[in-house]
């Protein structure tokens, strides 16, 4: 059972350094024909916002964006689609995260240790969210203490 | 990681070089067979030319949807299209964009998919005059019907609008850019 | 103007850049062991400045923004050409549907405006309350206690603090409230690139915005406070000013959901200026709307009230210059502005020469008469 929703599968697995989710994507397709149905590319995005005074759209700035879209092949009726959009410029990195997005989405061998790396990987993320909610705790402004009346 | 050779950036470079140099000397064949291997010019045209951006129409039906995933071009109707493919051996109107005076560049480059450039019977034989050609150039071409000449004069009639042809034989690539004068040579049977 | 191509440079040209990386390097002559600025050093520990070029060089990109800093010797604008010089080697793949900026992962949220906001007022990190008195004890400051700062202020954490990471925006209850102008069912207009069209004036807000938010940071904030200090007539209160992460989202190629590629770091400010009489409706509230890339809490706040400026500009003719169009637009960019202020080291013998000759020649006729 993967509890975390796909949504937030790449920040979760982007927890991880580069090099151990390539090793990780090669290893569990080493049986398995991967198809490319995307290039692997490395690229940039634009940033469109939409901002909160008339509601009009413009672009912010570009960001590093590279993606990928796979077909994995075990055989025997085992295949299935995967799709990865990172914020990286690193082509192989979202080959890599398109082929645990297919293994995750459609439960294909091995699936549990995609799902491992993945759970470890949510947790470094709310370490940082955790980490960013201390930020705002600790600089709450109690407006009651000031407007208490001086004894 | 393993790429199909079309799908590689120094081999689309290369093919990049060899439509620069068909533009440059119209009429001459540039033979793709040492850079795409087994694959078919026109796809490694379309890999050169095409990204997220482009706008592309086929009128053949040939381009199958792996191949449209992996291009990633719009898929357009034929007026609003920066590059059409169509068949050499069937003429069908077309309507595609012949630029503005403004703007001549957004005239629509034409893929004419043909048999090849030798003669064998049923080729039609072009003169060729103009920018890029000393004096005049012959060329052969296997299946490309005579129509698509007739819509070219139309297209091209007010010039600098008009239209760019590249014909594409299964390993090699002849541009006939807008400014080339093509007569069409009768045979003697 | 004329240039005049030279050869005889080259060795000098050659030169320069040697001294350069000698100027660059030269601190292991006098400490031996002197280390090469780390990139990640420069992007935890000099942060403001990481941002300040990642906003003005138009890319989010913190570990290159950093590397242009290392290789400029700190020149912000120089390294911010480079940022962008990278950039344009970059094939465009997408852009990003419009992004929430309601969902930003809030680390700094303030209101001038109100006290009571939903949510509540978290200062983060600031030194707006802070002393301008210089730290000596940086001066020396060891590694031992510089490693210890963060590891003791993460022990002091409440782990059962549960305050909400995003929150609604301010300005959403005065809208509510019907104290702004009622939003157009038709803005949804695409969004103007100025990466790939060049500025044709009169130019659509959305390119105003995106001109100004890849602005020289000096720029924009001299033109605000020149409305501010009474060239101008925009009389702002920050509504809001918040500063956080925003979740890249980008559709799945196959279920078509929303997936998070990543996130930016984005400041983002509402300024509320003058109410004014509208032609049909009630009197309501102006606005004024900034954001960047980075924390950059004065850039922001200079392009609401210049936004809020150039909105009145555009409807009632500009009677200042920071409500001219053309006048912000034009000058506030710090690749165009250094590239010209720059361009004028280069050899402008022949021009000159002209300019001698027409000298002597106007002396000599003033002496003739």
């Amino acid at each position: 059972m993967i509890n975390i929703p796909q949504k937030d599968w790449i920040r979760a697995l982007t927890a991880h350094p580069t090099h151990d989710l390539i090793r990780l994507a090669e290893t569990l397709t080493r049986d398995a024909a991967v198809s490319l149905l995307q290039l692997p590319q490395a690229g940039l995005g634009l940033i469109t916002l939409q901002e909160s005074a008339f509601h009009d759209q413009f672009y912010l700035g570009e960001f590093p964006l590279s993606s990928c879209q796979v077909e994995l092949d075990y055989g025997a009726d085992l295949r299935g689609t995967g799709h990865a959009q990172v914020m990286a410029d690193d082509a192989e990195l979202a080959k890599a995260l398109a082929i645990l997005d297919a293994i995750l989405a459609h439960q294909l061998p091995n699936w549990q240790l995609a799902a491992q790396y993945l759970e470890q990987g949510q947790a470094k993320r709310s370490q940082l969210d955790q980490q960013r909610n201390q930020i705002l705790a600790k600089t709450r402004v109690d407006f009651a203490t000031l407007d208490a009346v001086e004894p | 990681m393993h790429l199909e050779p079309i799908w590689q950036a120094p081999v689309q470079q290369q093919v990049y070089r060899e439509l620069l140099n068909a533009f440059s000397y119209p009429g001459q064949v540039k033979n793709l067979n040492t850079l795409i291997a087994d694959h078919h010019a026109l796809h490694a045209l379309l890999a050169t030319l095409l990204d997220g951006e482009s706008r592309l129409a086929d009128t053949t039906g040939q381009l199958k949807a792996t191949h449209w995933s992996l291009l990633q071009a719009q898929n357009v109707a034929v007026e609003q299209a920066q590059f059409i493919v169509a068949d050499g051996k069937q003429s069908t109107e077309l309507h595609p964009n012949l630029g503005s005076l403004a703007s001549p560049e957004h005239g629509a480059t034409l893929i004419l998919m043909v048999d090849g450039f030798y003669s064998q019977g049923h080729a039609v034989s072009l003169q060729l005059k103009g920018p890029g050609i000393a004096t005049t150039t012959m060329l052969d071409v296997e299946g490309l019907n005579q129509q698509w000449l007739e819509q070219r004069a139309q297209w091209n009639q007010h010039f600098p609008l008009g239209v760019d042809i590249i014909l594409a034989s299964p390993n090699a690539i002849v541009a006939l850019p807008r400014t080339t004068h093509i007569q069409v040579q009768t045979k003697e049977t | 103007m004329s240039y005049v191509p030279i050869k005889g440079g080259g060795q000098a040209i050659a030169g320069a850049a040697a001294v350069t990386e000698f100027l660059r390097t030269e601190q292991a002559l006098h400490q031996p062991n002197a280390q090469a600025l780390d990139l990640q050093t420069i992007q935890f520990q000099l942060r403001h400045l990481v941002d300040r070029v990642i906003s003005e060089g138009g890319v989010y990109h913190p570990e290159l923004a950093a590397l242009s800093i290392k290789q400029s010797l700190g020149d912000t604008l120089e390294a911010a050409f480079s940022l962008r010089a990278w950039r344009s080697t970059r094939p465009r793949l997408c852009a990003t549907p419009a992004l929430d900026t309601s969902k930003m992962r809030v680390i700094r949220r303030i209101s001038a405006a109100f006290k009571d906001i939903p949510g509540g007022q978290m200062l983060g990190a600031t030194p707006d309350y802070a002393l301008r008195l210089l730290r000596m004890e940086l001066i020396n400051e060891s590694d031992a206690t510089f490693q210890h700062y963060a590891k003791e202020w993460l022990k002091q954490s409440n782990p059962t603090a549960t305050t909400p990471m995003s929150f609604p925006k301010v300005i959403s209850a005065l809208r509510a409230d019907g104290l702004l102008p009622a939003l157009e069912a038709d803005r949804t207009a695409q969004a103007f690139d100025i990466t790939r069209e060049p500025l044709i004036f009169p130019v659509s807000r959305s390119a105003t915005l995106a001109t100004m938010a890849r602005a020289e940071t000096g720029s924009l904030l001299a033109l605000a406070y020149s409305n501010m200090r009474g060239y101008g007539d925009v009389h702002p209160t920050v509504a809001e000013l918040r500063v956080g992460y925003v979740p890249i989202m980008l559709p799945h190629a196959v279920t078509g959901e929303l997936i998070e590629a990543g996130e930016v770091l984005v400041t983002e400010c509402e300024v509320i200026a003058m109410y004014e009489a509208q032609s049909d409706a009630k009197p309501v509230f102006t606005l004024g709307y900034g954001a960047c890339l980075g924390h950059n809490e004065v850039k922001a706040i200079s392009m609401a009230i210049l936004d809020r400026a150039l909105q009145k500009g555009k409807k009632d003719g500009p009677t200042n210059p920071s409500e001219d169009a053309e006048f912000v637009l034009l000058h506030i960019d710090g690749v165009d502005s250094m590239g010209f202020a720059s361009h004028y080291k280069m050899p402008h013998y022949v021009t000159f020469q002209s300019d001698l000759d027409r000298l002597r020649t106007a002396q000599q006729q003033e002496a003739c008469t």
